[in-house]
């Protein structure tokens, strides 16, 4: 089914975590492709597994993993076979590189950054030590960073430079497709409006395929043109950028996209009422139906399954299923 | 005397943190966190201090507050000067003004029911005396953030509740004694969109309802327009602008807000096409800050004046203040 033109092929991708409490279902039949130079935003609540699919991808896991399973499509390979170390080998960071969510402030504060940038390529590359620095410092100064940044410790950064280093950190190894975990959140706007023109900059100047992850649907306009909606751990919602924010199918997406406020229009922001739901037992049916203003009995009883509305659109909700 | 209906007046209100360097050294420096607000707000007003992390905002919502003594300027409460209050009196002050904080997570004893936590401060301040009035309070202030069945409530544990719950939970408490000022730090910036504007709602209707003012700080200029009559845009411990806020995000006039505004991501398919024009660079130390425009080492429309001289507050506009250079003669643009 994934197209030829795909460099990167998601089949019923699945993670479930092990706790105490029991199994949470974090993720569950997520399925998607992405061309060359896409950028798919992924976006949802806190909670909906937006984090598990980024860990997924680059399979980067916790231990108490109870089900991972499903097909990750790269160049036409599976490489949900390849064994731990033919992925770390070949894929992680080669080909699929990842800034993970609070990654400012995972710097080790006794490494220099410099060091840190480099530390994918010494490790994956065994390229010699000196040529590794050499090339972080170029990195960081692409990322509009004084070069002797690579000499400075961490704490001597701010933030928004701890960020620009973890970009540079995920680009050091050449890969093809960049996931981007929340990548400006808790910073300000104007640091944030400068690193999403930098990641704009580098991602035509690389020819970069980003997964950018954010609960920021604002935001997310800024780089994405597909979106993806997940909700309870399930995709309810995959659409271009176009459709999506001018159409939204989806009762959820409709709701997230009426609780934004905005400066260029009048119109009130809206909320929708209720919390999502516990991913240990969720609810029946449609995960939304207990929150969704259109619920009927259908929707609480029958699971829906992604409904094609469009050229690339789908939408997982009765509305749009056959016989409605 | 002051005019009917007006609730606070800070005048030239300063809150500078001492700080030595080296801890032999007797050189005393400042962190100038608040550095000259001028502001009245009326009953039932909201005002929104807008501005980037540092730039001063819970320092001056908590030096309004008290919790912070100033080191300059005074506040006025109700006709009241609380510049300097002490002991019995500070205590009154805290009974007339509440504080609900960003971290609802952070907010509340884990070991305490939420009806505990909503009893503290009437055990505190000894405001009524028997149990029965405390329950009914507790219940009413449960009501009011509808957080209902009240019942429901009131015996679980804080872990038992989401994060905008929690947040509810942190409202009522700051109401339970009938203040007539909140001071509402971040409340929403922890709380996904829907959930924000959930909360944000409720907020302004007891504002309305019970003609609270009310100063909602936030570094997110897209919501103080549906919440707040005013607003004032903080930069590195200056108000730079200060308007009614429909009045701010129609006709923004001080370099910095313009940035703001141009930086605030809104969804649209087409800002994947274009970059943003923000300035680069970051908020400059508030150690010894020069005497200059904070903002001139950022600003694309500095001036040789706006690098030596610390410009005063220009009514460019009727009501409508900004402190940049460019409006000394209120030639505007
Ligand atoms: N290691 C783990 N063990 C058990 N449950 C987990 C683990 N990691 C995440 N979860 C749960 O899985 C679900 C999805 O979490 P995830 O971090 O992917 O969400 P998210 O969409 O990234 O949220 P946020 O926007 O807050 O970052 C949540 O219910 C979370 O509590
Ligand atoms: N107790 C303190 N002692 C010394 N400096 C302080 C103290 N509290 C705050 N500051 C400094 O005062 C300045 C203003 O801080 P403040 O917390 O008021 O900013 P803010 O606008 O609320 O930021 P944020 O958006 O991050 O909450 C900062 O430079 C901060 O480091
Ligand atoms: S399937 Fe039913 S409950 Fe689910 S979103 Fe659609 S209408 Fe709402
Ligand atoms: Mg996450
Ligand atoms: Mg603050």
């Amino acid at each position: 089914m994934s197209s030829s033109k795909s460099v990167l092929s998601v089949r019923d991708l699945k993670l479930y975590y092990r706790t105490r409490k029991g199994v949470v279902k974090a993720l569950e039949e997520i399925s998607f492709d992405l061309e060359k130079e896409d950028t798919l935003a992924v976006v949802g609540e806190s909670g909906c597994g937006k984090s598990t699919l980024a860990r997924a991808l680059v399979r980067v896991l916790p231990r108490n993993i109870h089900t991972y399973e499903g097909k990750v499509i790269l160049e036409g390979r599976n490489v949900m076979e390849l064994n731990e170390e033919d992925f770390r080998r070949e894929i992680r960071w080669r080909k699929i590189s990842i800034v993970f969510q609070g990654a400012m402030n995972s710097f080790n504060p006794v490494y220099k950054v410099g060091y840190q940038v480099a530390e994918p390529l010494i490790i994956h590359d065994h390229l010699e030590k000196k040529e590794a620095l050499k090339r972080a410092r170029q990195l960081i100064e692409l990322m509009g960073m004084p070069g002797v940044f690579a000499d400075r410790y961490p704490f001597e950064l701010s933030g928004g430079m701890k960020q620009r280093a973890a970009i540079a950190m995920a680009l050091i190894t050449n890969p093809e497709i960049v996931i981007l975990d929340e990548p400006t959140s808790a910073l300000d706007v104007l640091t944030q409006a400068n690193i999403i023109n930098l990641l704009k900059k580098i991602k035509n100047e690389f020819k970069l395929t980003y997964i950018f992850i954010t609960h920021d649907l604002g935001l997310a306009s800024e780089l994405a043109n597909r979106v993806a909606v997940i909700y309870a751990g399930k995709m309810v919602e995959l659409s271009s950028a176009d459709i999506f924010y001018t159409q939204p199918k989806h009762p959820y997406s409709k709701g997230l996209l009426a609780s934004v406020p905005t400066l260029s229009t009048d119109r009130r922001p809206e909320f929708i009422t209720g919390v999502p739901p516990s991913l240990i037992d969720p609810p029946s049916g449609c995960r939304f139906h207990p929150r969704c203003r259109f619920a009927w009995e259908k929707c609480s009883s029958e699971e829906p399954a992604m409904f094609q509305v469009g050229k690339d659109h789908l939408v997982r909700c009765w509305l749009y299923g056959d016989g409605k | 005397m002051n005019s009917e209906g007006r609730l606070l007046e800070l005048e030239d209100l300063r809150k500078w943190f001492e700080i030595r360097r080296g801890f032999l050294s007797s050189k005393v420096s400042y962190v100038k966190a608040v550095d000259g607000v001028t502001f009245t707000l009326d009953e039932g007003m909201a005002v929104s201090l807008v501005g980037e992390s540092g730039s001063g905002k819970t320092t001056l919502g908590k030096t309004i507050i008290r919790l912070y003594e100033p080191n300059g300027g005074r506040i006025i409460f109700q006709d009241r000067d609380v510049t300097h209050l002490k002991a019995n009196d500070l205590k009154w002050y805290r009974r007339m003004t509440g504080l609900v904080q960003q971290d609802p997570f952070g907010a509340f004893a884990s070991h305490f029911t939420i009806f505990r936590s909503l009893e503290e401060p009437l055990l505190i301040h000894n405001t009524v005396k028997s149990k029965e009035e405390r329950a009914e309070k507790v219940f009413k202030a449960l009501e009011e953030v509808r957080l209902t069945p009240v019942e429901d409530f009131a015996y679980k544990y804080p872990h038992m509740l989401s994060g905008g719950q929690l947040q509810r939970v942190a409202i009522a408490r700051a109401i339970i004694l009938e203040p007539r000022l909140l001071v509402a730090d971040e409340p929403v910036s922890m709380l996904d969109a829907s959930v924000r504007i959930e909360i944000l709602t409720l907020l302004r209707r007891l504002q309305e309802r019970l003609r609270l003012g009310v100063i909602y700080i936030t570094h997110d200029l897209a919501t103080t327009r549906f919440f707040s009559e005013w607003a004032l845009i903080m930069y590195a411990g200056h108000v730079m602008e200060k308007a009614f806020t429909q009045e701010i995000l129609r006709n923004p006039l001080h370099p910095y807000t313009r940035a703001l505004l141009t930086a605030t991501p809104e969804p649209n398919p087409e800002n994947r096409n274009r970059f943003k024009q923000v300035p680069p660079g970051e908020p400059p130390a508030l150690i010894d800050p020069p005497k200059s425009c904070r903002f001139s080492p950022r600003c694309p429309r500095a001036f040789d004046k706006c690098f030596k001289e610390e410009p005063p507050e220009f009514e460019a506009a009727s009501g409508h203040w900004v402190k940049c250079w460019l409006y000394e003669r209120s030639e505007g643009k």
